[in-house]
């Protein structure tokens, strides 16, 4: 497409609405009807459609709503809708959720802003009758001056360089925003959402009690950030970053031996331990429900309806397990730990030399050995498992290799970027193959309890055959990851590894 | 960015008309559609009131520095853009014999829109020729307007042999097009379509002078006749076509 003049958007503090349309008309612009509608900006809460670069809005004027997608540098896709869309499967079938459901996933839509605009089409044609450029004036938005947006039309740049050139001889002013994100900047709303980092900016040489502190401290701000979206069950997302910066903080607290006083780490720990336990029933159902589809994606269409009820059983276990915990949540345990627990690491002193000898050491060199150990002793432990070794030692595998990881990312600012995420990628064979092997073993004990029940309530033959099926893909996939183990530990334990892993160490031990 | 193309080896049979109602009746369902027009009458470019000029003519569209982008149009409606065709077009064979691997070329001119449309819309010549092929190494499917007629079905069934030995076919989506269901043949035509070709799409678009009006209105039919017959066969033929699209 040819390029366009870059200013979309202008404003005229001084010039009335008015004069500025009888300015247009005289140009030669046709005057469409002027309209109000009812804007409203959505976006997932850790802001994926703005981090793609997209913008959905929900329009309403009178009785009419449609959606409306746009991106930098594309036209706008438009849809009729009957309501504001909560998912993206909420949204038509076809191109318009094709192109939206990969990038906001499970996550829920959530209203940033809701806005009323006025606006007004002046339309420019040529000769035959054909739109050139459309010029929107937003006649009254509330919180932004009153503008006039320039609406590219690919082919003809001359005609929008006119029409700017009109504007800014009628004294209008280049504006770099659209209307929406004006608003949204007016109204103090953030488009970007929140995004959880474990990474906080450390330095190798700051001592190593102030660092596990700042990382910390980060997580609790993470765990605080996801807490009501978790209590109010607006998407499964939440609940899963809440367990991810729970488990990350239990990981770090664990690895802060003879760095931080030992009080607060056998206190706080007891007390993260506890509340990341209330957490897990609802998250494994989660999971189960999210991975139904490919669970059950070789059973035959028949088993699959069959099964029907079973999915109706985990959604009502998972909605009692979730009304528990969040009963759980709101006690004055739950509900106070986070601000205990932030309350301390702030007013946080440097810690006793008899009690936390390392605490003052350079950050860089903690790290390095805790990282070195942590590897080492998840190789010694991997090195050993085989084909007859119980579940559980794999399950302990896995955690381990989450110590590893959250030890990685946490203090991932004292490593090059490009070093961290290559071990990370390194890792991420052999902990996906530990997932699938835990996931599928929870799900299948998960299923004998389901398979009580309905039999309690005198299910249909067909479901409990079905529930049969379901549960041998579910060892048929324990097996696979079993068999498959042994590659991805050779993947892992290579020289390749080791490489990245001693040029981590030495990112590490820099002064 | 899916790409399909309104083609038929048989002229006359309604390709133009699909391709810009189709291309409005995507837009409607939240598509950012392209139409690209390669039929030298530029029909498809005439109705949505684009200019007939091609800077460069094909010669320079296919050559090896060629590039869609400098080529596409607005339209009166802003999710559908317009690469409009001139009389140039009527050489493309000759100059796409001039391109390395000339049966890729329209794809590889497409490749940089992947990201900024949803479908491409190829309104195409009726032949079959290097131009062709070339479409069939594009698009991923082609919809085929089919009058109930036995020359009109003789056409099908050549496209379905022709393709038979293509590598990577296009998906085929024949639909029954300009039906006149006052006519036994064609009704009995129709239904033996029906029964042979289990890929024919479900709807059937009438034979309406409704449709024939876009000549002066220079507007696809819901424009200027929502509602009518025609347009809501329009709107359920794209229906059924995204529906195999994106099930």
């Amino acid at each position: 497409m040819d390029t366009l003049p870059l200013i979309d958007r202008v404003i005229h503090r001084d010039l009335s609405v008015d004069t500025a349309i009888e300015a247009l008309f005289r140009s030669g612009f046709e005057l469409g009807e002027r309209q109000s509608s009812q804007r409203t900006v959505l976006d997932t809460f850790d802001g994926r459609l703005h981090a793609a670069g997209m913008r959905l809005e929900h329009h309403s004027v009178g009785t009419r709503q449609e959606l409306v997608l746009t991106a930098a540098g594309t036209i706008p896709a438009r849809v009729i809708t009957t309501a504001v869309p909560r998912w993206a499967t909420d949204t038509p079938r076809g191109p318009f959720r094709a192109r939206l459901a990969p990038v906001v996933e499970v996550r829920a839509l959530l209203p940033l802003l809701t806005f009323t605009d006025t606006w007004q089409p002046a339309i420019g044609r040529d000769r035959t009758g054909k739109t050139i450029v459309t010029l929107m004036l937003h006649v009254a938005v509330g919180v932004v001056p009153w503008s006039i947006e320039v609406v590219r039309q690919p082919g003809h740049a001359a005609a929008a360089q006119r029409a700017v050139d009109l504007l800014l001889g009628l004294g209008f002013d280049p504006v770099p925003d659209d209307l929406a994100s004006a608003v949204m900047s007016a109204s103090g709303v953030a488009a970007h959402g929140h995004r959880d980092s474990p990474t906080v900016a450390l330095s190798t040489v700051q001592p190593g009690w102030t660092g596990w502190r700042d990382v910390l401290l980060n997580l609790a701000e993470s765990a605080r950030a996801n807490w009501r979206g978790t209590i109010d069950d607006i998407d499964t997302e939440f609940l899963h970053e809440l367990r991810v910066a729970l488990r990350r903080s239990r990981s770090i607290l664990g690895q802060a031996h003879g760095v931080l006083p030992s009080s607060l780490r056998e206190h706080f720990g007891d007390e993260l331990r506890w509340l990341a336990g209330i957490t897990g029933p609802t998250r494994d159902l989660d999971v189960y429900i999210l991975e139904w589809d490919r669970y059950t994606a070789e059973l035959t269409d028949p088993s699959r309806d069959a099964l029907e009820p079973v999915l109706k059983h985990l959604r009502d276990h998972r909605r009692r397990a979730h009304a528990e915990f969040v009963a759980a949540l709101r006690s004055d345990r739950a509900s106070t730990l986070l601000d205990t627990w932030t309350a301390a690491l702030t007013a946080l002193a440097e810690p006793a030399a008899d009690d936390a000898p390392k605490a003052t050491d350079e950050i860089g060199h903690v790290v390095a050995a805790r990282i070195r150990r942590t590897h080492q002793r998840l190789l010694d432990d991997a090195r050993t498992i085989d084909a007859d070794t119980a579940a559980e030692r794999l399950h302990e595998l896995r955690k381990d290799a989450k110590k590893l990881r959250y030890l990685v990312e946490c203090f991932g600012s004292l490593i090059p970027t490009h070093t961290a995420k290559r071990f990370v990628k390194q890792m991420k064979g052999l902990q996906d193959n530990l997932g699938e092997h835990q996931d599928a073993e929870v799900h299948a004990a998960e299923i004998h309890v389901v398979a009580a029940e309905l039999s309690d309530e005198h299910a249909a033959r067909t479901t409990l055959v079905a529930l049969g099926q379901l549960s041998q893909q579910l060892d048929a996939t324990k097996a696979r990851a079993r068999g498959e183990f042994a590659t991805r530990l050779a993947d892992f334990d290579s020289k390749r590894t080791a490489k990245v892993m001693d040029s981590m160490l030495e990112a590490l031990r820099v002064q | 960015m899916k790409v399909l193309a309104t083609y038929s080896i048989k002229g006359g049979v309604g390709k133009t008309t699909s391709a810009v109602n189709l291309a409005y009746e995507a837009a409607r369902t939240g598509a950012r559609v392209l139409v690209w027009d390669l039929d030298p009458q530029g029909a498809a470019t005439f109705f949505l009131r684009v200019k007939p000029r091609m800077k460069g003519g094909a010669t320079r569209l296919v050559g090896r520095d060629g590039a869609l982008d400098a080529h596409i149009r607005g339209t009166d409606f802003e999710s559908i853009n317009v690469v409009g065709a001139d009389f140039s077009l009527r050489n493309l064979d000759v100059h796409l014999d001039d391109v390395k691997r000339p049966a890729q070329r329209l794809a590889e001119l497409l490749a940089p829109l992947r990201d900024s449309y949803d479908v491409a819309l190829l309104d195409c010549p009726p032949s079959i020729s290097l131009a062709s092929e070339s479409v069939f190494g594009a698009a991923d499917a082609l919809l085929v307007p089919t009058i109930p007629t036995p020359l009109s079905v003789r056409t099908l069934v050549q496209l379905d042999n022709f393709l038979a030995d293509w590598p990577r076919p296009p998906d085929v989506m024949p639909y029954v097009s300009m039906i006149d269901r006052r006519r036994k043949l064609q009704r009995e035509v129709a239904a033996e379509l029906r029964e042979r070709w289990p890929a024919l799409l479900a709807t059937e678009l009438p034979n309406a002078s409704v449709v024939e009006r876009m000549a002066t209105t220079r507007a696809p039919v819901s424009v200027y006749a929502d509602g009518t017959s025609a347009s809501v066969a329009f709107a359920h033929l794209w229906s059924d076509i995204a529906d195999r699209l994106w099930p």
